[in-house]
């Protein structure tokens, strides 16, 4: 990333010089040309009065009149002053460039430097926009790379790992018959949540496959998102003896229109995520209130929190911050993914705040249908 | 009874691998992330480390790199879910004796247990009684083992702390071994120093090895990311 910085960095100081020697240049160019046709301008009444004087000389004119004529016919870039006091006007007079002419180089200058300005302006802008365009869609490929690699290594940890430890027990099972009952009990209970850790991350799979390719619809019906996030957090925290660690303040009855199925999933996903963030003697609070017209539910934990780099990506595809040789958590990166994509399938919204002293708080806003 | 740290994240797998080598008759001590694998090896004297590659605080093969500069014997298995090709050499290559993936058979697991040990007691064997190890480079040599060495000055005593970073920069010849590469693996665990320490020591180590320390021969700085041995 840091190398692409660079080279996009020296990419855009190299043409934002090359144009501006570009324009530069043109202006340069204009005004020799500028120089050139005043210095010829102020030749021209010489070169006229010779051409002039032959005329008169062969007795072409009869009067100032058709001099005059074939003067301006000849010369329109001069002008022509008659001098009679000082004898006969067809041999008295004075040649000179026009002011008008003069004014008209000018402005031709003043046009052309006016022109390659601002041609060299929209031109580095043009190319400006193009440079960042290019460089955001290589960061966006270079970092989809990199999220699709993580996501390789953690969904190979995450399928292997639960899938060994199955294997293992079932082996063990089966090799050692000297095992007490309350070992065995222990490997099959074991076995057991392994499952459902594949069975979990198999569900995850599906749907984030299938959000993804705008494939999953959702019913909305009359729920009772009370009684749903109660019976989800329960369903989650007390098979894990996490209950003790939980504070809730859930308004009674709230009810809306929504997909209990994939509400489920959202409460589920944010509930382990700040059980997984949090250290082992930190609470975590959920809120369920309604406000106007949006039922607000908050997921707050007390753990390290998230970087603000890290938020902005937090709802994309396969991101997980930090390395996968040396993570705390296991996942994915398809959770959050998920909540993003099934709220929005309910019009809803999810932010992500800190938490004082430290964590996350995850606000849900719902839009009520009371 | 041989003694075996096992170390694995993932706690299911922890007790399953644990009971079974119990039963085997092994003393298993059991740990899960890269830091205290480090500090339990550190304390106590294991016949075969068994080690998984994606842990917490420090991976695995920083772990085996580790356990490679104060023991270059011990025998270490490495249990990953890691399993292309290219995952197996690195595990080998940072210093492990084999290599095995998730899932694997019990039966092999405790096969593979059981004839690394023995390849490990044989060598021993076989070893005691032997001159200690020495590297020599250029007119210098140093033994590891006794700590001694002889740079341009003569005769010298290096420091646990130098002859560790001179036998990682040994052991990675003529390849670019980062700052906090160094930190992780020679300081480990213990309180980190900032990376000026290690310019110290390798200020120092030029000083003993180098003829002209300015304009090293060995011990070469690679401008922004560390330092490398070139022989």
């Amino acid at each position: 990333m840091k190398k692409l910085a660079v080279i996009f960095t020296v990419l855009s100081v190299y043409i934002v010089a090359a144009f501006a020697w570009w324009t530069y240049a043109h202006i340069r160019n204009s005004k020799q040309l500028q120089q050139a046709e005043i210095e010829n301008l102020e030749l021209m009444p010489y070169r006229a009065t010779l051409q002039v004087r032959e005329a008169v000389d062969q007795e072409m004119f009869a009067d100032t009149n058709a001099l005059k004529k074939f003067f301006e016919f000849n010369y329109p870039q001069l002008d022509l002053y008659f001098m009679p006091d000082e004898g006969d006007p067809l041999f008295n007079y004075m040649i000179v460039p026009s002011k008008n002419t003069f004014d008209e180089i000018n402005q031709r200058y003043k046009r052309k430097v006016w022109m390659y300005s601002l041609e060299g302006i929209v031109m580095v802008l043009l190319l400006f926009w193009g440079i960042i365009w290019v460089y955001h869609t290589l960061q966006t490929r270079l970092k989809l790379k990199r999220q699709q690699s993580n996501f390789l290594l953690s969904i190979t940890h995450e399928l292997k790992t639960p899938l060994a430890s199955i294997k293992l027990y079932l082996e063990t099972l089966i090799k050692r018959d000297s095992l007490d009952p309350q070992q065995k009990q222990l490997m099959l209970k074991n076995s057991l949540s392994d499952v459902t850790r594949l069975r979990d991350l198999v569900d995850n799979l599906l749907t984030a496959a299938q959000l993804d390719a705008h494939k999953f619809n959702v019913t909305l019906e009359d729920v009772n998102i009370s009684e749903l996030l109660h019976q989800t957090i329960d369903k989650y925290c007390m098979p894990r003896n996490l209950s003790s660690r939980l504070e809730t303040v859930i308004a009674k009855d709230v009810k809306t229109k929504a997909d209990s199925l994939a509400m489920e999933m959202v409460f589920t996903n944010l509930i382990s995520n700040a059980f997984k963030y949090s250290p082992g003697d930190k609470k975590v609070k959920v809120t369920l209130s309604t406000l106007e017209k949006h039922v607000n539910i908050e997921f707050v934990d007390e753990g390290a929190g998230i970087s603000k780099a890290d938020k902005e990506q937090l709802f994309d595809l396969f991101f997980r911050a930090g390395d996968e040789n040396t993570r705390k958590t296991k996942g994915t990166g398809l959770g959050l993914y998920i909540v993003k994509n099934l709220l929005n399938l309910h019009h809803a919204e999810i932010i992500v705040n800190d938490n004082s002293p430290s964590g996350v708080i995850f606000k849900i806003s719902l839009p009520y249908h009371a | 009874m041989h003694r075996i740290l096992l170390v694995e994240d993932e706690e299911h797998l922890q007790h399953a691998i644990k009971l079974n080598l119990e039963m085997e008759n092994y003393a298993v001590n059991a740990v899960g992330d890269g830091n205290s694998a480090i500090k339990t090896f550190r304390e106590e004297k294991f016949d075969l480390v068994i080690l998984d590659i994606m842990l917490p605080e420090t991976d695995g093969l920083m772990v085996c790199e580790n356990i490679r500069l104060h023991d270059a014997n011990v025998p270490v298995l490495f249990l990953s879910a890691k399993n292309t090709p290219a995952d197996r050499i690195t595990g080998l290559k940072k210093g492990g004796d084999d290599y095995m993936t998730k899932p694997f058979d019990l039966e092999e697991l405790l096969l593979r247990v059981k004839k690394l040990i023995e390849k490990s007691q044989k060598i021993q064997l076989q070893s005691e009684g032997k001159t200690s190890t020495i590297y020599k480079f250029g007119e210098n040599w140093i033994n590891f083992e006794s700590y001694e060495a002889h740079g341009i000055n003569g005769k010298l005593d290096l420091t646990k702390k130098e002859i560790l970073l001179m036998k990682l920069l040994i052991e990675n010849k003529n390849q670019v071994v980062s700052r906090e590469h160094i930190l992780k693996v020679v300081w480990d665990y213990t309180v980190i120093p900032n990376t000026r320490t290690i310019d110290n020591f390798i200020l120092a180590l030029r000083k003993y090895f180098e003829v002209d320390p300015k304009e090293p021969r060995f011990i070469q700085s690679v401008r922004g990311v560390g330092y490398k041995f070139v022989e």
